[in-house]
């Protein structure tokens, strides 16, 4: 297994959940279409999280090679789920405060 | 009388997250029995949190979505739902990626010899350990959310 790719795969989709939960809040389209997807956009949600981390997995083991840096791939990851954490926490209590 | 898949969901997360405590003290010392528990209790964990996953899942499409929430939105905190739930229904979605992760580095490195995979294996575990209690703390809101609503709607007016 080539874990440079495993983390960055993790990374993407970690970025990505943030991303769509936001979007689809704020665009009553997207969220639509991501219902229409599996019938509700949070089962959607996660299936693309799971998608995009085989997905992107695959794509860069094809491409890495098998160096690992496990401390600064581990920050990175961290950094990710934190920025993941705060985008999704502060974007609805803004939503809630906002209404 | 809350939902049974809630004490399922509950029990299975909860469950999860101490499987990854389990394996941040196996690794704090590591010897090769000590590694040998930590990659089962990765395993075990990341199993855990994928079942709590589709249990939680499904109580939420099914049963949160359309008989609990419009409750707790017209109850007196409808933030249980607006902030809380929002925020945990998605947050939770990094669990599983973290999981896999770190189950990848321990079964694809060495912890004894590579000080640097056994650090990343604590500090990943250490971020599940510390996302899944705040589930945990989120659910507690959520929870009297509802009972504050279901009180609400059987008060007896003086």
């Amino acid at each position: 297994m080539k874990l440079r790719a495993l983390f960055h795969a993790g990374i993407a989709s970690m970025l990505l959940t943030a991303a769509l939960t936001v979007w689809g809040e704020l665009s009553a389209g997207f969220k639509t279409l991501l219902t229409g997807v599996t019938g509700h956009h949070w089962v959607t949600k996660g299936v693309i999280s799971l998608v995009v981390l085989a997905g992107v997995y695959a794509l860069l083991s094809l491409v890495y090679d098998e160096r690992f840096n496990a401390e600064k791939e581990t920050r990175n990851v961290l950094l990710s789920a934190v920025v993941a954490g705060i985008v999704i926490s502060g974007f609805f209590v803004w939503h809630f405060l906002s209404a | 009388m809350p939902h049974g898949l809630i004490g399922l969901h509950a029990f299975l997360g909860e469950f999860g997250i101490f499987a990854f405590l389990w394996l941040f003290v196996e690794l704090l010392s590591p010897n090769a029995q000590r590694v040998r528990r930590a990659k089962i209790a990765a395993a075990l964990g990341t199993l855990l949190l994928f079942a709590a996953w589709l249990i939680g899942g499904y109580y939420y499409v099914t049963y949160y979505g359309p008989e609990v929430k419009p409750i707790i939105k017209a109850g007196p905190q409808p933030v249980g739902h607006s902030v809380f739930m929002e925020v945990k229904e998605h947050i939770f979605l990094l669990l599983p990626v973290l999981s896999l992760l770190t189950l990848g580095l321990l079964m694809h490195t060495d912890v004894l010899k590579d000080d640097s995979s056994r650090k990343a294996a604590l500090l990943l575990s250490m971020l599940i350990i510390l996302i899944g209690l705040s589930m945990a703390g989120m659910g507690y809101v959520i929870s009297t959310s509802f009972r504050a609503a279901l009180e609400g709607m059987h008060a007896v007016p003086a």
